[in-house]
């Protein structure tokens, strides 16, 4: 039956090809070899995030006056919608974890290293958008804390110079965060970011695919290469990763269930303890503490631009490490990355514990 | 903000320019009272400022007479219908001059009364007055005699949250009252942080609170009659008192000449002082109805049908509470695991606690007929909270149950995809 | 491969037939919820922001009507004049619910026997404001009452 339905589409599309191709992919294996599941993880959590979004789709209405009571509804009235609502909000934040696991592995291995520049190049651009998604998704059932979140959010945005003001008002579509930035915000979710990351995602994998995937630096050239096939060893223990995943987001969902809080009034005082999700953490934190001004430039407005040099660093990391491409570790670059996890894990754990 | 401005701009606008103007009238005048009293009389000065005399246009001139436009000491010759400052027993009259006429008042104050002299004059204040004790208050006591605000004003010394203070002036003054034998402890009691309404009053900002005023009257003040307490009360609480005065305690009370609503609901009533505390009045508490200390009832009844309905009622508030408690329970713990009863939440707070509060002042008919009803009421709402509470705890129970399944189908598949690997891995070394 | 010996290869046909079984009950496991929730709930959709009270003709002039609106309570009176008014229906003096008194044609609160006049303007008793008002529509077809959030809707 399966062989037949095999010969039917191979006689018109030689899928066998494709069979070929994936039989000689390999894996290397190596002290590093666990890293790489990470990929596979943000992947599937991606496939969860697709699945649980476009159900979510079926029920939730877009208005400050009809958000809020349509994720209402889908938790208390529709069958199983606390679920899919719940495992749509885990599984963005394990998503964003993984990606950031992904990279960091990534980062030390030096995998971006020639010929790899693009995969890093799309990868990076991939989590930019992610939090992009986390931003905006975060705001669309209009509570409370989403709504003051979002406004401390997009007013950051004021502390760009030349363009700050201007920022502002595109993102929140007016002066102030209204039903009209829940609009935007909603339709930057659903229907702007999906193909641009899908598409972007196509390419990461199709990088990946056509490359294979890349040894660490000191593995690389020497002698016989120890790989694992990834039909069907990595993929079966792929699998069991994504199964264990899935799990973990079914136990967050039932036990931790995403909380709705009360509804955004934007006529009442902020409350207190307002914090952005936790991968902005990190950045929020960063910009509190700083002095009102340093060398006579405004302290928000020094910390942002410093935020967007050290994001255009990331993007062009491979070719600022020109040592790894010709198989030399740099060690600043380790200096680098252990600095900015430690920046970004303590800033966090800050974030959580200052006020 | 852009918005806020919009409307307070023009509105401060017209208050600093009609203030400005005010003062500057008073100030500008030819007056030669200001003149001469700005030094010997700066505090009148000042305060007249704010009067709400002179910010309609009133003037010195207007109350005490004599004619400004003269320089010396001629303008306050009586010939220029100078009067000067009136004598304490004369200030009513002095008042009234204007407040008394609906014709001159007409134009500055169509809605106030007109009828505070004649009120006065039949209250304790007024009476005493008459007979010439200059103790007593009169108008100024209570309004001041240059700085006078109106009621609305919050820093007026008769704005309701001041009345208590204003009255306490004298009324707390232990050697002022001396001679009049009456209690000096009625701020104290009102204040006392127990009272509910002083508690509304001041802590709570609740200024249709009552204050002294809303009992004993305004201008009439005195002390409402032992037989006249129930109307009082009854002016906010009227569905007790529509239940009271249907009830056998009515007869009762009338016939042992206890206050109606004030000899329960005061801080430790005492059937040989029936006055001791009545002006704090205690939030009431379902302790107070019972067969044993310390319900008020059992002070009276004991192996009767009141005693008998005693301990219905209070059997039945303590089960109502219970169960709201327990209600309250089921329905946090269900939010805290993530589960929405916001409907069961709205119910309690529409139903249950409205009927719980009817069920309260249905106890007040002191007849077990027409209170039955009530707890049947608030029995249902409740019973359905109670029910949604279970239905929650429920639902968590299925959430965790579907989670365990999960968990096991997902467990062997790992491990099943374990060992297939295994198989693999062995079959290919083979 | 070893194509003689009986035992491993049960074993296998075994653990295939039972990764086949938990395969399909963990796709059961997710297919089911996604079943259940895109099949319609009792209650098709979420509305607030207004509320049906059924035909008019079921308040005559000289009655009320406590409904239920988003997560407060609204009071819906047709005075002896037969005008249909709604509001909120909680007592701004201490959040008591308000009902429309026949004998006196006001509304009242039984708490502290604050009134408001059919107008929701708070005539006697302790209530320091109005009440907030709601707007009332007579559906063109059906007659039905529909209370809708006045513009600018906030207490």
């Amino acid at each position: 039956m399966i062989a037949r339905l095999f010969n039917w589409i191979n006689s018109r599309y030689k899928i066998e090809k494709l069979l070929y191709f994936s039989r000689e992919k390999s894996v290397p294996l190596h002290r590093g070899t666990m890293w790489y599941y990470f990929g596979g993880i943000t992947l599937f959590l991606f496939g969860v995030q697709v699945i649980t979004g476009l159900v979510l789709l079926f029920y939730y209405r877009v208005g400050s006056d009809a958000s809020f009571e349509s994720v209402k509804f889908i938790i208390t009235q529709v069958k199983f919608g606390w679920l899919l609502r719940s495992m749509h909000s885990w599984s963005a934040n394990l998503m964003v974890l993984a990606a950031i696991i992904h990279m960091m592995s990534v980062f030390f291995h030096r995998s971006y290293r020639k010929p790899r520049e693009m995969t890093w190049v799309t990868g990076v651009t991939m989590l930019f958008l992610l939090m992009v998604f986390g931003f905006s998704g975060y705001l669309l059932p209009w509570n409370e804390l989403a709504f003051f979140a979002t406004k401390v959010g997009t007013d950051s945005a004021r502390a760009i110079p030349l363009i700050g003001d201007f920022l502002l008002k595109l993102m929140r579509g007016g002066s102030d965060v209204t039903g009209a930035t829940l609009s935007r915000f909603f339709g930057l979710h659903v229907s702007v970011l999906p193909p641009i990351f899908t598409g972007l995602l196509a390419l990461h994998l199709f990088f990946v695919q056509v490359q294979g995937m890349s040894e660490p630096l000191e593995s690389a050239g020497h002698g016989r290469k120890r790989t694992m096939p990834f039909l069907p060893d990595f993929l079966l223990r792929d699998l069991m990763v994504w199964l264990v995943t899935f799990d973990i987001l079914l136990l967050l969902s039932v036990f931790f269930p995403w909380e709705l809080g009360v509804k955004a009034d934007p006529f009442s005082p902020a409350p207190a303890g307002i914090k952005p999700e936790w991968y902005f953490l990190f950045v929020f934190q960063s910009l509190k503490m700083l002095p009102a001004h340093i060398w006579g430039i405004e302290g928000e407005v020094l910390g942002v631009m410093v935020m967007g040099v050290g994001a255009g660093v990331l993007f062009i990391l491979p070719w600022l490490d020109r040592a790894s491409s010709q198989g030399l570790r740099n060690r600043l670059f380790d200096v680098i990355g252990v600095f900015g996890l430690l920046y970004f894990a303590t800033f966090t754990i800050l974030g959580y514990l200052i006020d | 903000m852009p918005n806020q401005l919009r409307i307070f701009l023009p509105v401060g606008v017209a208050v600093v320019a009609y203030a400005l103007g005010a003062i500057a009238a008073f100030a500008a005048a030819p007056n030669s009272c200001v003149d001469c009293h700005s030094q010997i009389h700066e505090q009148i000065i000042a305060d007249s400022k704010e009067d709400v005399h002179t910010r309609v246009g009133l003037t010195c001139v207007s109350c005490h007479g004599g004619n400004p436009s003269i320089a010396d000491e001629k303008s306050m010759d009586p010939k220029e219908g100078f009067i000067g400052a009136p004598k304490p027993k004369d200030i009513p009259q002095f008042c009234a001059r204007c407040h008394s006429d609906p014709a001159y008042m007409r134009p500055y104050n169509p809605s106030l009364p007109v009828d505070q002299l004649e009120k006065y004059a039949t209250s304790r204040h007024g009476e005493l007055l008459k007979k010439g004790d200059a103790k007593v208050a009169t108008c100024i006591s209570c309004h001041k005699s240059h700085g006078i605000l109106p009621a609305s004003n919050t820093r007026s010394s008769v704005h309701p949250q001041k009345v208590p203070l204003t009255c306490s002036m004298c009324h707390s003054d232990a050697n002022y009252m001396a001679e009049y034998g009456i209690p000096t402890n009625q701020f104290a009691q009102y204040a006392d942080s127990t009272n509910v309404h002083g508690y509304a009053l001041f802590v709570k900002g609740d200024i249709g609170a009552p204050a002294c005023n809303d009992c004993h009257s305004n201008h009439g003040a005195l002390p409402p009659g032992v037989e006249q307490v129930g109307q009082v009360c009854t002016q906010c609480h009227a569905l007790n008192g529509e239940f009271f005065r249907t009830s056998p305690h009515k007869d009762g009370f009338d016939a042992l000449g206890l206050m109606e609503c004030a000899f329960c609901h005061q801080a430790s009533p005492d059937l040989n002082d029936p006055k001791a505390r009545i002006h704090t009045i205690v939030s009431p508490k379902h302790s107070m109805i019972g067969t044993k200390e310390p319900s008020l009832c059992a002070k009276c009844h004991s192996g009767d049908p009141g005693a008998e309905m005693a301990a219905v009622v209070s059997k039945d508030l303590d089960s109502l509470e219970a169960r709201l408690h327990h209600a309250r329970e089921l329905l946090e713990r269900a939010e805290r695991r993530g589960l929405e009863v916001s409907d069961a939440q709205w119910k309690l707070k529409s139903e249950v606690l409205q009927a719980r509060m009817e069920l309260r002042t249905s106890i007040h008919s002191f007849n077990l007929k027409q209170y039955v009803p009530f707890y049947e009421r608030a029995d249902t709402a409740l019973n359905s909270v109670v029910i949604a509470g279970i239905a929650a705890a429920d639902e968590t129970r299925h959430r965790i149950t579907y989670y365990i399944v999960m968990t096991v189908i997902i467990a062997l598949l790992v491990a099943g995809l374990g060992l297939k690997m295994r198989d693999i891995e062995r079959s290919r070394k083979e | 491969m070893e194509q003689h010996s009986p035992p491993p290869l049960t074993r296998r046909k075994f653990l295939d037939h039972f990764l086949t079984g938990t395969g399909l009950a963990a796709l059961a496991g997710v297919v089911y919820p996604l079943f259940r929730y895109l099949t319609p709930p009792p209650q098709e959709e979420a509305v607030v922001s207004s509320v049906n009270l059924g035909p008019a003709k079921d308040f005559p002039p000289g009655s009320g009507k406590i409904f239920r609106l988003g997560s407060k309570p609204g009071i819906l009176v047709r005075g002896v004049d037969g005008k249909f008014r709604a509001y909120y229906a909680t007592c701004t003096h201490l959040d008591c619910i308000v009902q429309y008194d026949g004998r006196a044609d006001n509304i009242w609160c039984a708490c502290h026997n604050g009134r408001y006049d059919l107008n929701g303007r708070n005539v006697s008793g302790p209530p320091p404001r109005p009440l907030t008002a709601l707007n009332v529509n007579v559906l063109p077809d059906s007659e039905e009452i529909l209370i809708t959030l006045a513009e600018g809707g906030k207490g």
